[in-house]
């Protein structure tokens, strides 16, 4: 796959790139709610319970754009930001990768790409 | 009274919704033609239903004024018909077949109209409960107009990319007016677009939080833990992947946090026995739910890019199993109230099925440890690596190897690699960790009064012995006991 930024695509590999970045920020919002819910002393059991729905969904949402790339492709080589990954908030992971997927038209972006828009906004409707 | 599927007005106006949000997401690869086609019969669909509504009680302080929206949808309808009048009379874009999701609108709303009795509200004041609900669909019925005519927009819009780049051979078999009957409709549908917006932007989403809450399917959470539980033993059973471990681990922890939600609500609403879910069930639960993100983290750290990919059934499985849990928990804005939960759901009933859904949770515990021996589970080299390092610091000697634990070209590509004897003991200490905590929690569980006021797990393992408990009882029975404080 591609190694350029989001920012500096052209189209063509754009989309593909796009959806590893989606997959990046979306598992690193996973990663962080299982922390925040290992924190000592854990949170209150509804700020878990939500933390936890945010973290399953977002793997789930993952998923389902990882189904969207060719099997030979390697995420390895997707960058983002920096400053996207480091963020503490999951929701605003969610967010920034919501916002990776206005950085191209939706037309460059994989087949069934849209379910994971909607996946996404979904998302943020419910936890933002 | 619902539909003969067995919908209702508010699910087949929600069915309609998702519809054109699809529909304008795969514009780009439709043919703005096909959608004109079939959008006149969206709109008098939609048209019919608005008049099918009950008619708002009359404000005492407004008694004639006219329901603004049914003004607003009569001018929709004027203007829909004014542009399907000129596609007859021009012959634009003619005949041949309609948009398959626009039909199947067509079809929930035509069916949604059928649904509603006429009623006398001059008579019969509405509540204000249905009087919200009744604004709720009204804006979801208006934003399923607003996004399907940007969705037909869109397309035309699409098309007419299109006419522009066709080479001149192929444009002049076309009828000469096609680029101007194509931007015709497009301006039209723009305008339309506009209309029904000012409604939307007034009124959605804040009118769907009114919208009727039915109670949730009683049969959907038992399906999908069985399902899950089932789907999980299967992708267990196979090649399991760190990947498969990670989804089922943070699953199961997203169910012990789920389960406690709503055993809490049945405990202070008497469904349970409120003392023992306060002693035991709630410390056993917490517990759980610590096991499981711990091993979930784990395999995230050791899960590899390359091997991510899931099973599909287990995602829906995992899925479902969320939807099931949040049709109960949620109301409109949030988690429900303790009140609104009792209120909505069959909280004995629902407390049964978790107590099953806690019993099975040890069952797979076993399996995901058994599935951690598994010589040929693979692993990222870089979470390997940094694992082992880790460990190895929290050792007597602290980082003393002198040999690399990964290689560094594996580390370099991060290589999938098979894992290293201390790395794999550690993960299998974690899900020892979450064997015992699944089991303390499936005792603690079965010890609930059931509503006849015998515990559940007593129906399981009668006995002679004067704890009521023979030797065959579970071995979840045998490890539950209260353990670590109540969570604040």
């Amino acid at each position: 796959m591609t190694s350029k930024t989001p920012e500096t695509m052209t189209p063509g590999t754009d989309g593909l790139a796009v959806i590893g970045g989606v997959i990046l920020l979306l598992e690193a919002a996973a990663d962080r709610c299982l922390s925040l819910l290992a924190a000592d002393p854990a949170p209150g059991l509804e700020e878990s319970f939500a933390l936890s729905d945010l973290g399953l969904v977002a793997r789930l949402a993952a998923s389902q754009a990882r189904a969207l790339l060719p099997v030979d492709i390697e995420l390895l080589d997707v960058q983002i930001a920096e400053s996207s990954l480091d963020r503490d908030d999951p929701i605003e992971l969610v967010r920034a990768a919501e916002a990776l997927t206005r950085t191209v038209p939706i037309e460059a972006l994989p087949r069934g790409s849209s379910r994971v828009v909607v996946a996404l906004c979904d998302i943020l409707r419910e936890h933002g | 009274m619902p539909a003969l599927d067995g919908r209702s007005v508010g699910e087949l106006l929600l069915d309609c919704d998702l519809l054109v949000r699809e529909v304008l997401m795969d514009t780009p690869l439709m043919d703005g033609r096909v959608m004109v086609r079939t959008w006149g019969e969206v709109v008098e669909a939609a048209a019919d239903l608005w008049r099918a509504f009950p008619e708002s009680s009359p404000r005492a302080a407004q008694p004639e004024r006219r329901d603004v929206g049914q003004v607003l949808m009569e001018q929709l309808q004027t203007m829909n018909s004014n542009l399907m009048k000129a596609a007859r009379r021009r012959q634009w874009p003619g005949t041949g077949t309609g948009d398959d999701r626009l039909l199947t609108v067509c079809e929930n709303l035509t069916t949604a109209a059928e649904l509603l009795a006429r009623r006398r509200t001059d008579v019969r004041p509405m509540r204000p409960g249905v009087e919200a609900d009744l604004d709720a669909a009204k804006a979801r019925l208006m934003h399923v107009l607003y996004v399907g005519a940007h969705g037909v927009q869109v397309a035309l819009n699409r098309d007419l990319r299109d006419l522009a780049v066709l080479p001149a051979t192929k444009r002049a078999a076309l009828p000469s007016e096609s680029v101007e009957r194509t931007i015709e409709a497009r301006d039209r549908m723009a305008a339309f677009e506009q209309l029904a917006g000012a409604y939307v932007s007034g009124t959605f989403p804040a009118a769907l939080h009114g919208e009727h809450k039915p109670p949730a399917e009683p049969d959907r959470l038992p399906q999908a833990l069985a399902t899950w539980d089932i789907q999980a033993h299967r992708a267990l059973a196979g090649t399991p992947t760190a990947a498969t471990m990670m989804l089922i681990a943070q699953t199961q922890g997203h169910t012990a946090f789920a389960s406690q939600t709503i055993l809490r609500a049945a405990a202070e609403t008497g469904s349970i026995e409120p003392g023992q879910y306060r002693t035991r069930l709630a410390p056993a639960l917490e517990s759980a739910q610590a096991s499981w993100v711990a091993l979930a983290r784990t395999w995230a750290q050791l899960a590899p890019q390359r091997g991510r990919q899931l099973d599909p059934n287990l995602v829906t499985a995992a899925n479902e199993i969320r939807a099931a849990m949040l049709e109960i928990i949620h109301d409109r804005s949030g988690v429900a109230s303790v009140e609104t939960l009792a209120a909505t759901d069959d909280l004995k009933h629902v407390s049964r099925t978790l107590q099953l859904g806690l019993a099975t949770a040890t069952d797979l515990a076993y399996a995901l440890r058994e599935a951690t021996g598994d010589p040929q589970l693979r692993a990222s080299s870089r979470g390997v690596n940094a694992m082992a390092m880790a460990l190895e610091a929290r050792g007597p000697y602290g980082n003393v190897s002198t040999e690399a634990w990964v290689r560094p070209a594996d580390h370099a590509h991060d290589r999938p690699i098979p894992l290293p004897d201390m790395v794999r003991d550690s993960v299998t200490r974690a899900a020892d960790h979450a064997v015992r905590a699944a089991a303390t929690a499936a005792g603690a569980a079965a010890s609930l009064a059931t509503p006849d006021g015998m515990p559940a797990a007593k129906t399981l393992a009668r006995s002679t012995d004067s704890h009521g408990y023979g030797d065959q009882r579970l071995p979840a029975l045998q490890a539950a006991a209260p353990v670590g404080p109540l969570r604040r």
